[in-house]
């Protein structure tokens, strides 16, 4: 056993590597239960990895290979959006998608993908004509036939993990940010200790749910070794007043890499166009290309013609975890009491609701106990922003709501002081705007950013040119003005 | 009687509101700052709010004019949430520097790369961007900010203007002209910029980037960000901003508001 000059401060029963979608979820599912949970995420807030930069589709599971895993989960979380949705103040809608084939020889691959589909017990149809232009107004003229999935969905998968974080915070799992884990020790076949950065902890189970580093983080634990790689999509985001041309998800036939660009409503009423697929050595490696956002752009405009990047707001690309084997779920082998919840490469999202489930249901079934917490809750105090509803009544009654910041998203000073105090609060200006979506208009931050930096600064400790923009060093500035 | 709303008491927004009130059109100016002049204040603001107000324009000020449908403006502000009944929507919610996406600047998303408007404000409030900052722009927001760092502590400023040769450097810059900043590099601040001049690449050591490019118009008003059959765009864009370039902006604005009403 190596020894430590790091204080034990923690038995848990279960220690939760990752606080993205997955680790959020699951730590979610245990706050229900009886028993003492922590989470360990590197990054300073919760869902800042894959979790941040996704499609935001909440698939019903209609593509997936039939009695996979994956495929098991998605269609057991579809059905769920709606009620969970509503008690965490998450904007969910079902919103549809058509996967457009452009050729005869394209359109020879629906039969089997509406087989799959049922097989997937998810129902779609074949569509061509004037059905497709029904469904699809938005649609290239050329394409020539086309799949309908209405149960396809999109969710606010930004403000996803913080909510499901938040509940399990508010029901007494404890969030530790900016740690990461570093080493562990095992003893009869099972993880004993972990080392993180900041403290020990002697976890009865550990859950694997680095994401990205799940691989580095099962190696630190004495587990399997496996590969995670990065696999970059680039994303371009266009305004909400073309939102109103795009109300359902585009998509074309799929490739080696997975499904192409496709053209996708956001919960919020905004449309993304993405993302192309790069495999890349470098995991920390989220820049944008010139020349792949036009690539993307492209490829998207043989869906949906109107594409104008004149609607454009912002550029990003995320990370997706791709590993030799996708949804690397379940027992180490090689240490007895983790587990693993890795590889999950592009459904992370869509699979969340039921992969907490899932989880849980394996450490239950290890022998962790499955009494329930009479006092844990099932929803959230949260005050919707107004683009949630657009009810300007309901914003006005409180004085704070009166007051727009941001006035692109019309995001309140209400809004960003509930962000700064929710049970797992903001703590830089890029929390708070992935809580509120305040600087992420169509301006920017140009007008806005001053604005929300000074309340940030309110809540952050030191000067307020120290006010983190998002991980420890980012600071808003280099020092004080001097002069004058 | 016809109504009006006008979004935004900038100089032009006070001027073509004016310009309607006295054409007998009621007149709702709303502002979303406390008081009018506008995001970079323009000092003859009060004198035009006055001359605009004995007009009978009405205004609202902590106000934000949120959406325009069917003949409303949805308003929020410090009197609550209060719809204004509009027969035309005059947009004169002023001028921003070009964003990140809009200029096509790749790279990492570093802390450090900043609207020129946020500067400004954050520099009058003691924060220095940087001590190494990069300004990317032209004209005068540009300009006073390259003078504001130097004056407040940074130790070199580069200046990245697209404009041709044989434009002055400002003083106490580092100039690159007939430049453009493909990307930007560092996490989690940034601490590199990559300048092109044609075939040419730099890499210039910059711990701030500051957006002070070309303005262009802030729209942010649903419903009219796109223009519409009763919005009636009134933005100044020339440089320098000057009161002539405004007054004809808001004359031209409020002749199309009078062919929109009609």
């Amino acid at each position: 056993m190596q020894s430590s000059g790091l204080p034990l401060v923690e038995t848990p029963d279960v220690l939760i590597v990752g606080a993205g979608v997955i680790g959020t979820s699951i730590a979610m599912a245990l706050s229900h239960l009886d028993v003492d949970v922590a989470v360990v995420e590197r990054r300073h807030d919760v869902g800042e990895e894959t979790s941040r930069a996704n499609s935001g589709i909440a698939n019903c599971g209609w593509s997936l290979a039939p009695g996979s895993l994956e495929a098991q989960l998605v269609c057991a979380s579809s059905p769920r959006w709606e009620d969970i949705a509503s008690r965490l103040g998450v904007t969910f809608r079902r919103v549809g998608l058509t996967l457009l084939a452009f050729s005869e020889e394209e359109a020879s691959g629906i039969s089997a993908l509406c087989e799959r589909a049922t097989e997937n017990g998810v129902t779609v149809r074949e569509v061509r004509g004037d059905e497709l232009a029904e469904v699809a107004p938005h649609a290239s003229g050329r394409a020539v036939a086309g799949i309908y999935v209405p149960d396809e969905g999109v969710v606010d998968s930004v403000r996803l993990p913080v909510a499901f974080a938040e509940l399990a915070s508010v029901n007494g799992v404890r969030f530790y940010l900016g740690e990461s884990v570093v080493s562990a020790s095992l003893g009869n076949g099972q993880v004993e200790e972990v080392l993180t950065t900041k403290r020990r902890f002697r976890p009865r189970f550990v859950v694997n749910a680095a994401g990205l580093g799940a691989d580095f983080v099962s190696k630190s634990l004495g587990g399997d070794e496996f590969s995670i790689t990065p696999r970059r999509g680039q994303w371009v985001l266009l305004d909400r007043e073309f939102g109103k041309r795009v109300p359902s998800i585009l998509t074309g036939m799929p490739g080696k890499l997975g499904h192409g660009p496709m053209v996708i409503p956001t919960a919020h009423g905004s449309v993304l166009v993405g993302p192309d697929a790069e495999d890349l050595e470098d995991k920390t490696d989220k820049s944008t290309t010139g020349a792949g956002l036009d690539d993307v752009v492209d490829r998207c405009r043989v869906l949906m013609p109107d594409i104008d990047t004149k609607f454009a707001i912002k550029t990003f690309a995320g990370l997706r975890p791709h590993s030799d084997k996708t949804y690397r779920v379940g027992w180490s082998e090689a240490a007895g009491n983790l587990l693993q919840a890795a590889g999950i490469r592009s459904t992370g999202v869509s699979s969340s609701l039921a992969m907490g489930d899932h989880i849980r249901d394996l450490l239950v079934g290890a022998g962790l106990s499955d009494r329930l917490d009479a006092g844990a809750r099932n929803d959230l105090d949260y005050t919707p922003p107004l683009w949630a509803d657009g009810d300007y009544a309901r914003v006005a009654k409180d004085p704070l709501g009166r007051t727009v910041v941001c006035a692109c998203e019309k995001v309140t000073a209400a809004d960003i002081h509930q962000a700064l105090r929710e049970p797992l609060p903001a703590t830089s200006i890029g929390g708070v705007a992935r809580r509120t979506h305040a600087t992420w208009g169509r301006c920017q931050g140009s007008a806005c950013l001053s604005g929300v930096s000074f309340i940030t600064s309110l809540y952050t400790p030191g000067e307020a040119w120290e006010t983190p923009m998002h991980e420890p060093g980012s600071t808003l500035g280099a020092g004080v003005t001097t002069g004058e | 009687m016809s109504d009006v709303v006008v979004a935004g008491a900038g100089r032009t927004g006070i001027l073509v509101s004016r310009m309607l009130a006295e054409r007998g059109i009621g007149v709702t100016l709303v502002e979303r700052l406390p008081a009018p002049g506008g995001q970079e204040p323009e000092t003859d603001a009060a004198q035009l709010a006055r001359a605009a107000s004995r007009a009978g324009v009405r205004m609202m000020l902590g106000t934000l004019a949120a959406e325009f449908s069917q003949g409303q403006v949805h308003t929020l502000g410090v009197e609550g949430a209060v719809t204004l009944s509009a027969d035309a929507l005059v947009v004169a919610t002023g001028s921003r520097p070009q964003t990140r996406a809009e200029l096509g600047i790749a790279g990492e998303r570093g802390a450090g790369v900043m609207p020129g408007s946020a500067t400004r404000h954050l520099l009058d409030s003691g924060v220095l961007l940087g001590r190494h900052p990069l300004v990317i722009g032209d004209g005068h927001l540009a300009e006073e900010l390259c003078s504001a760092l130097g004056s407040a502590g940074a130790i070199t400023v580069t200046s990245v203007r697209a404009g041709s040769d044989g434009v002055d450097p400002w003083p106490g810059t580092n100039t690159f002209t007939d430049a453009r900043v493909l990307s930007v590099h560092g996490f989690p601040r940034v601490n590199r910029a990559v300048v092109s001049q044609g075939d040419r690449l730099t890499h210039v050591h910059a711990d701030a980037v500051i957006l002070a490019a070309s303005r262009v118009a802030m729209r942010n008003i649903e419903g009219a960000v796109f223009g519409g059959p009763h919005v009636v765009e009134c933005f100044s864009l020339a440089e320098p901003k000057t009161f002539d370039n405004a007054e004809a902006a808001a004359m031209q604005a409020c002749e199309q508001t009078m062919l929109t009403l009609r």
